[in-house]
């Protein structure tokens, strides 16, 4: 016998979900947030995995879905990341909660509406 | 008889969980994509124990590889090293600690519920899934429209984060004009 009881994956990635809300709950520095939610994502895998091989009995869909997630995940942190930078850009820190003033940007435009008629 | 399999997949599973909490604890982020590396590599080898081989090679190239390195650079975009100020902002104790309530009590809920199931385990190995020839008949015939959609959202997801830094550059021309 080399199968190890299904519950123990499902125990793990139990485990790895809490994890990872704790992480999304407690961190402010927008990469680590991005972190948790990939540690997120790692829970769900090994449980399509895992149901595939015991309680489906070896058919591919889990495979096919986890391939389908790993697509996901590497197009949310494409996503994630140029936000991170554009937010860098924006107030100059990776803190997530500077991303609620969102009035900064409306006070660049303003000024810059004004300046430029100032220019004319 | 020791069963090897199991030992093998404890060692693993102590490694995920110890790399996945030292992604979040590390005090340099640097440390910290390392250490969610050592986790995606934790996942793609328990993909190797459940005889589900191509799905780690994915895993292992996409994250361990891809996405790490993304990260990274993302990391060395943002990073100041002039001023020296620290990136990571820990929050308070209070929020920590409603945090960690919040998540215990969700995991305790979810470890109740799968420990009242009946879980099927296989008796004897993993079955072998005929490599990866069925998957990727599979992904062709049955799955055919998630598969193209998910090749649209990753072509949408790139041009459009290019779209916004190209947006952000051209608002700066017209500003410095």
């Amino acid at each position: 016998m080399t199968a190890v009881p299904t519950e123990w994956t499902v125990y793990l990635s139990v485990v790895i979900l809490s994890i990872g809300l704790y992480g999304i709950f407690t961190r402010r520095s927008m990469i680590r947030i991005l972190l948790g939610v990939e540690l997120i994502l790692g829970a769900a895998t090994l449980n399509f995995i895992v149901f595939s091989m015991s309680v489906l009995n070896g058919d591919v869909v889990g495979h096919i879905l986890t391939l389908f997630v790993i697509a996901l995940a590497a197009a949310e942190t494409i996503i994630g990341l140029i936000l991170l930078i554009m937010l860098y850009k924006d107030v100059g820190s990776i803190d997530i909660s500077l991303a609620s003033d969102v009035k900064a940007e409306e006070q660049d435009e303003n000024k810059l509406t004004r300046g430029e008629k100032e220019d004319g | 008889m020791v069963n090897v399999y199991a030992i093998d997949y404890i060692i693993m599973a102590v490694l995920i969980i110890i790399s996945a909490i030292m992604a979040l604890e590390a005090r340099e982020i640097v440390y910290a994509i390392f250490f969610f590396d050592l986790f995606t590599i934790g996942i793609g080898g328990m993909f190797l124990l459940f005889n589900a081989g191509y799905v780690a090679m994915f895993q292992l190239a996409v994250y361990a590889g891809a996405v790490a390195v993304t990260v990274l650079f993302a990391v060395m975009l943002t990073r100041r090293t002039a001023t020296g100020k620290e990136i990571i902002s820990f929050a308070s104790i209070r929020n920590k600690i409603a945090s960690l309530v919040l998540a215990l009590s969700i995991a305790a809920l979810m470890l109740i519920l799968v420990s009242r199931y009946d879980w099927a385990t296989p008796a004897g190995d993993y079955p072998d899934p005929l490599g990866g020839g069925a998957i990727f008949t599979s992904i062709v015939t049955n799955y055919v429209v998630p598969f193209l959609g998910i090749s649209l959202i990753l072509a949408a997801s790139l041009v459009g984060s290019v779209a916004l830094l190209r947006e952000e550059r051209s608002k700066k021309e017209v500003a410095s004009k």
